[in-house]
């Protein structure tokens, strides 16, 4: 009764963010791009949710690994 | 191997003449002055001549914030270095990294196979090596993430069942 559901969107859109921008690489050294495909506490969000290709997510996720390495994004997010 | 590759490891995949493309970041301790920068670079110079790499490309990042903190620094300076050669100098950069005090972190990145040399001159110069003791120009503001895509998968962490919490 005192939480509101945020209605759930009919449908998840398929625009993603690299969709609309073909001149997007996923990088590792790009982590403000990456950090698009991560949630608040630092986890890659599933294709499902991000709308972008099984090929993009393959590389969103070798790169957000790498760039944690290098501790330009986070592990975990306390 | 009868070939006349002494000194120098060549895989057996790779195409004879070619070298291999790597890519390394380096994390310095902050501490680290524009002489300790020099210093390294030119002796990571003399290994890659030693090994007959060569370094294409070297850039200074300058002071980050860290994500997390590395042996207790939570800050850093990147150095970005490019380079052809075997799977040796790979060996023998990242063995000279492990023993340089100043250095918190490295990580390197194989780009492509048999790449020709000459097909990619050297852009390193002796300004440019100077230049990379220098911290950039402008210091990167941290730009804002894309908020609106953010905002979407904030949403989603907690408001139904897709994803468990931990």
């Amino acid at each position: 009764m005192s939480e509101e559901k945020a209605p759930r969107s009919s449908k998840a859109s398929r625009a993603s963010l690299l969709a609309s921008d073909k001149t997007l690489v996923i990088d590792y050294k790009n982590p403000q791009l990456l950090r698009a495909f991560l949630t608040d506490r630092g986890k890659i969000v599933p294709a499902r949710i991000s709308g972008v290709t099984a090929k993009q997510q393959r590389q969103i996720t070798k790169a957000v690994k790498r760039a944690r390495m290098l501790a330009l994004l986070p592990y975990t997010v306390a | 191997m009868s070939e006349s590759t002494v000194g120098q490891v060549v895989s057996v995949q790779s195409r004879k003449g070619t070298k291999r493309e790597y890519e390394t970041v380096i994390i310095l301790r902050p501490n680290v002055n524009k002489n300790g920068i020099l210093e390294l670079v030119h002796k990571m110079q003399g290994v890659f001549e030693k090994y007959g790499a060569r370094l294409i490309k070297i850039e200074n990042w300058g002071s980050r914030t860290l994500a997390f903190p590395i042996k207790r620094s939570p800050t850093g300076i990147y150095l970005y270095w490019r380079f052809l050669g075997g799977s040796d100098i790979v060996h023998e950069f990242e063995r000279n990294l492990q023993i340089s005090e100043s250095v918190l972190r490295y990580y390197t990145v194989r780009l492509e196979d048999d790449v020709d040399p000459d097909a990619r001159p050297s852009e390193i110069t002796e300004d440019l090596l100077q230049a990379v003791a220098e911290p950039p120009p402008e210091p990167e503001p941290q730009p804002e993430p894309v908020r609106e895509e953010e905002d979407r998968f904030v949403s989603d962490d907690d408001g139904d069942d897709d994803e468990r919490r931990r």
